[in-house]
């Protein structure tokens, strides 16, 4: 009889450089934040707080380190300031409005760099 | 007063202070499977081995009526009592008594027993069960955790300090357990946390329940706070006694030596447990029971990072740590975690004249984003720290593979080793063939007019050439390649000759390690 199968059926595959390993799984590997690409041109909260002021809207034209808006989060006023200078593509909140936490909150027209047709 | 009077007046006193926080009290303490403050005690101890001291001590509190309140022992019992002979110190809060709340007197109590056993050289054994501050004692409770921490601190590398949380253990209370040696939790009933769920919900939003948060499991599998966990206060109590069994008293002493014992060879045979194939897993436990008296093995942190296995043994009677890569989980890789894990281990090992044995078969360190933003650098380092300050005896034995920054973390010669066995199954080598055919023979694959086919004889050439101890051994850096079957003898004989070892590390106030 192969090796192969005598092996637990319940293993997995788990891969090292190049090679294929046979092996089980932890609960915090399978719970490892798996990584997705920022995308500067969503703006997004750290922490949920409530808007306070909304300084920007649609076709706003903002250069890098402006205000767009104001938050405020465990009782301290926190800015969100434009990460690089363009147009306001789209506001999806509104002054008063609580927001919870990595809510995209503006969109942006892309980065420069990221577009150079523009 | 007669004599006789004032021994009557004395038990008297005594009673209605060990009737602790009253029956109602202690009957909902009951209700959710606990045991009161005093019987975990006893449970723990030797038979009629506890003394009680500071038992008359009452609260400090001056404010919102509290000096209209008596609170027997102000919520702490301390003494001193017996393990397998020996004497340790001990306290447990009592949450019948105002929630096991630590004001200024019960923090007092607290470090007056801590000194003791750093004066007496003997392991402290602390029981966690309490709501947390006395908040009308204000500022001297936070002066009372302050004390104990600080304390902790001292102690540690010194006596060996058991943390044992039965009960909720929050806020600032718990980095007293976080700066012992090894922490106990039991099911349902053990809570650690810094923020409760209530914090959490408030400030960021997100609910949780205390069990999901910090609860025993948890703190066990998932953040690692925790080192053993059982399933009742009794298992737990049950652990420490073993626990106890292996180490030593203090950082002068080793532990009590046992009589030499077998393993049961006919239930894990060495020669059988490993597969020939590098990539297939087994239950690396199964070679430590191999080699272990009586195969007992006392594993320490089982359910977090069991990608290494780290855990207490006695070989020819004497206790030693063993450290090895288990292939049963994550093929057996060292990461964050289980980085985190074992050199936490290995240094309590060395401050508490524990030999090393580190078996050895991983395929390195693992790649990923993830590991990296979470500074798998920083976190592997520690294992070559750990290692290399480590000096006693270190014996290593290489299974199968050691590739890689993992063939040097995993206590290597380059580290000092006092002395490293390969098997015959042993491939040291910068990485598995797989990869290392790819990168060396690329021309070659890709020019060929079959290139799987090449890839796969770059793969075996490779293999057949470095995927083995010799070429290792043709260095010096492995000290002898050695029949399976022979492990047991040659590990004992190695720590036979290294009893008396003597190795200096240069004179400094304390080194800087990645911590």
């Amino acid at each position: 009889m192969e090796e192969e199968d005598i092996l637990p059926s319940d293993l997995e595959t788990f891969i090292v450089w190049v090679a294929k390993y046979k092996t089980y799984l932890t609960k915090n590997y399978k719970n490892r934040k798996v990584y997705v690409p920022k995308n500067p041109a969503l703006v997004k909260t750290f922490i949920p707080g409530t808007v306070v002021k909304m300084n920007v809207k649609a076709k706003s034209k903002v250069k890098e380190g402006d205000v767009l808006m104001v938050f405020e989060a465990m009782k301290m006023h926190n800015n969100i300031m434009a990460p690089y200078t363009t147009r306001v593509k789209k506001v999806y909140v509104k002054e008063g409005e609580r927001i919870v936490r990595d809510q995209i909150v503006i969109e942006l027209m892309p980065p420069p760099l990221a577009s150079p047709s523009e | 007063m007669s004599v006789k009077e004032k021994t009557r007046d004395l038990k008297k006193r005594m009673r209605t202070a060990l009737g602790g926080g009253g029956e109602k009290a202690i009957e909902k303490q009951k209700a959710i499977g606990k045991l009161t403050a005093r019987e975990r005690i006893l449970a723990l101890v030797d038979e009629n081995t506890f003394n009680e001291y500071d038992l008359f001590v009452e609260h400090a509190g001056k404010d919102f009526d509290m000096d209209k309140k008596y609170l027997p022992g102000d919520g702490v019992i301390t003494g001193t009592g017996n393990i397998h002979g020996h004497p340790v110190c001990i306290y447990a809060q009592d949450f019948t008594v105002a929630g096991g709340s630590l004001g200024y007197m019960h923090a007092k109590k607290i470090t007056k027993i801590m000194d003791h056993a750093m004066k007496l050289k003997v392991p402290l054994i602390g029981i966690n069960d309490s709501g947390g501050a006395r908040i009308q004692e204000g500022v001297n409770s936070l002066a009372g955790y302050g004390e104990i921490f600080f304390r902790n601190t001292l102690a540690s590398g010194v006596i060996p300090q058991i943390s044992v949380v039965l009960g909720p253990c929050a806020g600032g209370a718990v980095y007293s357990p976080a700066l012992t040696d090894f922490v106990f939790v039991v099911d349902k009933i053990s809570k650690m946390f810094i923020t409760g769920p209530e914090v959490i919900k408030t400030v960021l939003g997100e609910e949780i329940s205390m069990e999901d948060l910090g609860g025993a499991r948890v703190q066990a599998e998932i953040s690692g706070n925790a080192h053993f966990f059982a399933k009742s206060e009794e298992d737990c109590f049950e652990q420490i006694k073993d626990l106890m069994s292996y180490i030593p008293w203090n950082n002068t002493k080793r532990g009590d030596p046992f009589p030499a014992d077998h393993p049961k060879t006919r239930l894990y045979n060495i020669e059988n447990i490993i597969p020939a194939d590098v990539r297939h897993p087994y239950d690396v436990r199964d070679v430590i029971r191999a080699l272990s008296d009586k195969s007992d093995f006392l594993e320490v942190s089982e359910l977090f990072a069991p990608n290494i296995c780290i855990g207490f043994a006695r070989l020819d009677g004497n206790t030693v740590g063993f450290v090895a890569n288990q292939p049963l989980y994550l093929a057996g890789v060292l990461d964050v975690d289980s980085s985190d894990k074992a050199a936490r281990f290995i240094r309590f090992c060395d401050a508490f004249n524990i030999p090393l044995v580190t078996l050895v078969d991983l395929p390195g360190y693992l790649p990923g984003i993830d590991q990296e933003y979470a500074g798998v650098i920083r976190h592997g380092a520690k294992m070559l720290y750990a290692y290399s300050e480590a000096t006693v005896p270190k014996i290593t034995v290489i299974l199968r593979k050691a590739y890689g920054g993992g063939y040097i973390g995993m206590c290597s010669n380059h580290l000092r080793a006092d002395f490293v066995f390969a098997w015959p199954t042993a491939e040291i080598a910068v990485m598995g063939p797989e990869g290392a055919a790819n990168i060396i023979f690329r021309n070659e694959i890709m020019n060929a007019e079959n290139p799987e086919e090449m890839r796969k004889k770059k793969i075996q050439e490779y293999k057949d050439k470095f995927a083995n101890p010799y070429v290792a051994a043709a260095y010096g850096y492995i000290d002898a390649v050695i029949v399976p079957k022979d492990t047991r003898k040659l590990v004992i004989h190695a720590l036979e000759l290294s009893k008396g070892k003597v190795e200096e590390r240069p004179a400094k106030k304390h080194g800087i390690p990645p911590f």
